[in-house]
């Protein structure tokens, strides 16, 4: 047998890993995050959201099914809103003006609560923003972007989802038996599954804050934001918690996003000095 | 209520239409095999004409008939049958034995009646419009005659109809051409007069007893009758539907104590009179019938009733329980081949059971100490299922048990128990158990304990992994788990032969052995840093290893164990090497050397190769240890590169070695360490380079490594022949072309968009098909290239179609592409079709062991439902969730055409006939539902659009039909 052309092409494959090795050394490249789990669980959580998504699908419950069902969230919610506080208006404003490009058919409401830094979407387009969050994240963009991303959870429809069994059981008069079977999924699924929905969640509101003429780094920045007060309380790593944690890691979802940020600047040079300004006009807003 | 009451209606329909079905299935059959036999008794020309002739000449001799006891195929009469008479009675035994492959091979021809059928539809539009008329108007009929009534009239109406019903049962059971025809109507004749019953007290158009015990008395009346007509009938079936129709009626009854206690008598009483035969499938519904009922009682009375109401709860499941459990401890099940029904209902029974108790004991803090002693108790029942001989038993409640011990251990952290401990508990138990099974010689058990056992494992590893998670019970725990994989050892080493069977081609022995050294090792670790442990564990080591030596017949076992605990005492125990601290570094790299001087040592070499093959892999280990101590911290992208580069360095060094006789089998050693070189970039790539989002420039590093990782996967395979000259490449490494796949899926998941990841796979997934039609890559990769097919429909249809659309233009838009990973699956299927590439080549080619054959089959069989059907389902789904209702017949008539296009196109007759079907339930759908739902103008336009392509599609079937006419069956 020939051997040249092995050796040829095993010197040229050698020749780039040893270039690409001494480039990353020499740079002293490293993972911010370290090793972790988290991606590969996202990327496996794929199978079960999708399959997730084809039962949801094929239960043929309606936008009006969810909101029906949203309504006693929506009670709920109304007891315990601070109803005085200075941003639930324009809170509610920036939400309206990001819900124009919504494409499901649902009254979309904010709610300030007391509470950590945080923000949640329930069935029926009802998205609830803590007081402590919303001191956290002090510019429009950044507020944008963590709506965003609550609307995304709305808009490729996770709770939907995540109560689906419950509302096609109610239609029978039968609720308990419904999220009984909610539950079971969610317990089957929820690990992997809800990374996976996060990081949709996430990619939806980069574009959707792109969109609306935001800052690309508005997502990254907002969740420096919220790193900087989740990180006293808890900043440990492990691979149980990639695994049982909902959400990817802070930290990797800062590198991420900063990255594709970095990315949309370079092929799109123009949008930077328009961005830029809202930024500013943001600030005064809020 | 009214819910439960149609679902359990919808279950009894379905399945009296089953039984319906299926007997005439049967009967169908019946008919067609006489036809068969009568026609080729006919046909049988001169053979049979021979037998015929002959047969009249036996009749003309007229002599008196003998015994036939000789042989099955002697005359009755005593005579030895001519050869044509053999072949006739052998041919005629042959069809009517059901097993035989003849009757096997024979089936209707569906084509035949399909096209019968369209035949009969084409021509008989007025009649089958006409005869829904007709009944609709009997219907109407029949409503107004009830209006007319009072309910005391309706009442005697049915019941005197139920009655008639139940003469005529009674009749027809004397009859035996009317015999199976008599427990339908009992069970008309019951469930009516059921109704009757429950609507004299409860429903509106019946009601005429207002007292309430009067009404309940009236129905455990109907109840009754029921059971007494499933007495009568003395019939499995029968006697499940009545007690079904006795729960569904019970499920009225406002008093749910009363009615869960006379439900409980009805099922027992069902359970009772079906027991007079096997278990089978309708005593499986019985049960879920009860199961449902039950929790239905639990949900509206139960929960919110007195203590009382519980207790009665949990006396009824438990009697229920009990009663339909003991059934199976029956000797009848002890060499039952059939078992599935009784085991489906074996195990939703003891499911239902767990679930009521579960409920029933909610809010318990001792819920998983229940669990547990609940578990050993099903063991124990096990145990007695064993001692009767009914294996698929003892294994269900085995498996049931020590799902329920491992449970209610995971349980017990609400009691603040250590995870660790618990973890450590759960992997002894499942040791224990599966040493007694290894014993006992019970393979299911053996496989599903074993895997179950290594899988705790696993997860104890890891959890202890991290320092802040172990405990100071994790050494001990590691400790013990070490000497059962030890027992576990010794008993493979005894008797090879089962173990062999356990996990076919696996060395299980090899295993067992790993297991405990990991164990070892995983015990040094978490002493943290005590030396004095470190020595004792070592001490424990080395005994460990002359008890296993001194039990083994051969050399080899003892040999490379002292070899890696050599490696232990001198400081290499792996996490340490993770450890930041550089000085164990020294410690290494002295090891390298030792064993590359053991792996070229001549005498060492000679003496024994198992040493010289553990020092290559530990030669291995240790410099991937070695780079990444020094390169981790410089880079943590570094590694995989490093991996990689080693990889293709240590294939191009066996590549050499394998020139040399001498050193053959170091260059077989040599290659399954660069292997797991590869291995090794595959953990640091999911671990650490795709979790991270660095670009150089504006393409990110890992899609740079990912490419280089593919690069040198690609060189693998392309280059893979150098080694087959002296089979240093083993076969299984042919794998490498799934972790290609893989790898290529993985950077499409992580890389690509949403919005254009189906367009990616369904491009994957035609590329892949033209590769292994145009290059003669592996078969498999076929098989392959239809999951990813299937995938990128599903994601199409399911998820890009709903997904919320952000872009600007039409050229970004969801509808764009979507519409165009439709046309490129299209094309994939027109290719498959175009190039007669069946799945089932794919499957009958030898590289795809793992398939079970039953899969073979199917794909074998239906290659229309595996590469058609699920493009064009898909398709149409996509359409449903992403347009608008009004437009969505219009496009399925789009979808339509391209289907009857392309059966055109590729000749198939298969492609037209559904292209037919779905135009006429689409023409359905344009007539009862656009009519009255669309609005005006789209109506209009719809109508007028389909109209012109239903058009088109007539014109084009008479212009090209001959193309059908002239087309061989490609199938």
């Amino acid at each position: 047998m020939n051997d040249k052309p092995r050796r040829l092409i095993s010197g040229i494959l050698l020749g780039c890993l040893g270039a690409v090795c001494a480039f990353v050394l020499n740079n002293g490249m490293q993972n911010p995050s370290g090793a972790s789990f988290s991606q590969i669980f996202t990327v496996m959580g794929r199978g079960s959201k999708t399959a997730d998504r084809v039962v949801s699908q094929s239960l043929m419950l309606q936008d009006q099914d969810e909101q029906e069902l949203g309504q006693r969230f929506g009670q709920h919610l109304q007891q315990i809103a601070l109803r005085d506080h200075r941003c639930a208006d324009p809170i509610d404003d920036l939400l309206q003006q990001l819900a124009q490009t919504a494409q499901r058919k649902l009254t979309l409401k904010t709610y300030v609560v007391e509470g950590g830094p945080n923000a949640m979407a329930f069935p029926g387009g009802h998205i609830v923003v803590t007081d402590q969050l919303l001191s956290a994240i002090p510019t429009e963009a950044q507020r944008s972007a963590i709506l965003a991303h609550e609307l995304g959870h709305i808009e490729l429809r996770h709770c939907f989802d995540a109560v689906k069994f419950e509302m096609t059981a109610q239609r029978m008069n039968m609720s308990g038996l419904g999220s009984i079977f909610d539950a079971l999924f969610r317990f089957m699924t929820h690990h992997s599954f809800s990374k996976t929905q996060e990081s949709e969640a996430d990619q939806y509101a980069f574009d959707l804050t792109i969109r609306h003429g935001y800052p690309a780094e508005a997502l990254a920045e907002s969740f420096e934001n919220l790193q900087r007060v989740a990180r006293t309380i808890s900043s440990k790593n492990s691979v149980w918690r990639d695994y049982f944690s909902s959400h990817p890691p802070l930290d990797q979802r800062i590198e991420n996003y900063r990255s594709k940020a970095q990315a949309y600047r370079l092929n799109h040079p123009e949008s930077a000095l328009k961005s830029d300004t809202h930024l500013s006009e943001g600030c005064e807003t809020l | 209520m009214v819910t439960f009451l149609i679902c359990l209606a919808i279950v009894c329909i379905i399945f009296l239409f089953r039984k319906q079905t299926r007997l005439e299935m049967e009967l169908a059959k019946i008919r067609f095999e006489m036809k068969e036999l009568r026609n080729q008794l006919h046909h049988s020309s001169p053979k049979l004409e021979h037998a015929k002739q002959e047969n009249q000449n036996t009749q003309e001799q007229k002599v008196p008939a003998k015994e036939s006891s000789s042989t099955p195929l002697e005359d009755q009469r005593g005579f030895k049958p001519s050869p044509a008479q053999v072949w006739v009675q052998q041919k005629i035994k042959n069809q009517i034995e059901p097993g035989s492959p003849q009757t096997q091979k024979r089936r209707p021809d569906l084509n035949q009646h399909f096209s019968k059928m369209i035949g009969r539809v084409q021509h008989n539009w007025a009649g089958i419009l006409g005869a829904f008329i007709l009944v609709i108007g009997v219907s109407f009929f029949a409503f107004l005659a009830s209006e007319a009534m009072g309910p005391l009239g309706r009442f005697a109406c049915i019941v005197l109809g139920s009655a008639a019903v139940a003469t005529g049962g009674f009749y027809s059971r004397r009859k035996q051409r009317w015999q199976d025809y008599s427990s339908w109507l009992f069970g008309v004749a019951g469930s009516a007069f059921l109704i009757a019953c429950l609507g004299a007290g409860g429903m509106t158009p019946l009601k005429f007893i207002e007292s309430a015990p009067l009404a309940l008395a009236l129905l455990f009346l109907g109840i009754l009758s029921n059971l007494g007509l499933a007495y009568v009938v003395r019939n499995q079936f029968a006697t499940s539907f009545h007690g079904l129709i006795g729960l569904c009626a019970l499920s009225y009854v406002p008093d749910h104590r009363i009615g869960l206690l006379v439900g409980a008598v009805t099922v027992l009483a069902a359970l009772g009179l079906g027991y007079r035969r096997l278990w089978d499938k309708n005593q499986f519904a019985m049960i879920l019938g009860y199961l449902v009922f039950h929790h239905f009682s639990y949900q509206e009375a139960l929960t919110q009733g007195p203590p009382i109401a519980k207790l009665l709860g949990i006396f009824i499941t438990l009697l229920v329980g009990a009663t339909a459990a003991a059934i199976h401890y029956d000797k009848v099940y002890q060499n039952h081949r059939n078992f599935v029904w009784p085991l489906a209902g074996h195990l939703l029974n003891w499911a239902g059971i767990a679930t009521l108790l579960l409920r029933y004991s909610q809010n318990l803090p001792w819920t998983g100490a229940l669990v547990v002693t609940a578990g050993i108790g099903l063991l124990i029942v096990a145990r007695y299922a064993r001692f009767r001989g009914i294996s698929w038993l003892y294994q269900a409640d085995s498996l049931l048990g020590v799902l329920m011990v491992l449970v209610g251990l995971f349980m017990l952290e609400r009691m603040e128990w250590n995870e660790d401990i618990l973890l450590g508990l759960a992997c002894l138990f499942v040791g224990g158990f599966s040493h007694l099974c290894l014993r006992e010689k019970e393979l299911l058990l053996s496989r599903v304990t074993l895997l179950v056992e290594f899988i705790l494992f696993l997860i104890l590893i890891l959890w202890n992994f991290d320092p802040a998670q172990s405990s100071n019970w994790s050494p001990l725990m590691f400790l013990t788990i070490t000497s059962l994989t030890a027992l576990q050892f010794k008993s493979a080493a005894n008797n090879p032969s089962f173990h062999a069977e356990i996990f076919k081609g696996f060395h299980l022995k090899s295993f067992f052995l790993a297991m405990s050294f990991v164990g070892l090792l995983m015990a040094q670790y978490t002493l943290h840093d005590k030396s004095w442990g470190t020595a004792l564990i070592a001490a424990y080591g080395f005994l460990l290893v002359r008890w296993i030596g001194s039990h083994c017949e051969a050399e080899s076992p003892i040999l490379i164990p002292a070899l890696f605990m050599s490696h232990l005492l001198l400081g290499l125990p792996l996490p340490k090497a993770f450890s930041p601290e550089a000085e164990q570094l020294w410690r290494i790299l002295p090891l390298l050397g030792f064993d590359c001087v053991i792996i070229f040592h001549r005498r060492v070499t000679t003496y024994t190769t198992k040493v010289s093959q553990a020092s290559v892999y530990l030669a291995a280990s240790a410099w991937a240890l070695l780079v990444h101590k020094l390169s981790y911290p410089a880079s943590s992208f570094a590694p995989s590169i490093i991996a990689l580069v080693s990889s293709v360095l240590l294939f191009e060094a066996a590549v050499q070695f394998g020139k040399h006789l001498n050193y053959r089998q170091q260059s077989r050693w040599i290659i399954h360490s660069a292997a797991g070189f590869l291995a090794l970039f595959f953990g640091y790539h999911i671990l650490v380079n795709i979790s991270a989002e660095v670009l150089i420039g504006s393409v990110s590093l890992r899609s740079v490594i990912g490419g280089l990782g593919l690069a040198t996967l690609s060189y693998w395979l392309v280059f893979a022949r150098s080694l087959t000259f002296h089979n240093a490449f083993p076969r299984w490494m042919t794998i490498l072309w799934e972790f290609l796949l893989g790898l290529i899926l993985l950077h499409i998941s992580l890389e690509i968009h949403q919005i254009y990841r189906p367009l990616v796979l369904a491009s994957c997934s035609l590329g892949l098909t033209l590769a292994v039609l145009r290059l003669a890559w592996p078969h498999r990769l076929g098989v392959y290239a239809w999951i990813i097919l299937l995938v990128s429909g599903i994601e199409t249809s399911y998820i890009l179609a709903t997904w919320p659309d952000l872009s600007i233009g039409i050229w970004n838009s969801v509808s764009m592409w979507g519409i165009a990973t439709l046309l490129l699956q299209i094309a994939h299927v027109y290719l498959i079709y175009r190039s007669r590439f069946w799945l089932k080549d794919a499957y009958q080619s030898s590289d795809v062991p793992w398939i079970p054959s039953s899969v073979l089959r199917l794909f074998s069989k239906f290659h229309h439902g595996m590469n058609f059907y699920p493009v064009f389902v898909l398709a149409g789904i996509f359409c449903f969730f992403h347009y608008e209702r009004a437009v969505l017949t219009l496009l399925w008539f789009v979808e339509i055409f391209i289907v009857f296009v392309l059966g055109l196109l590729i000749r198939n007759r298969h492609f037209v006939k559904v292209a037919y079907l779905f135009l006429a339930i689409c023409s359905g759908r344009l007539l009862f539902y656009d009519l009255a739902q669309s609005d005006l103008t789209v109506r209009a336009g719809v109508f007028v659009f389909c109209g012109a392509l239903m058009l088109g599609i007539n014109a084009i079937h008479r212009r090209f039909a001959t193309r059908l006419d002239s087309a061989k069956d490609l199938t």
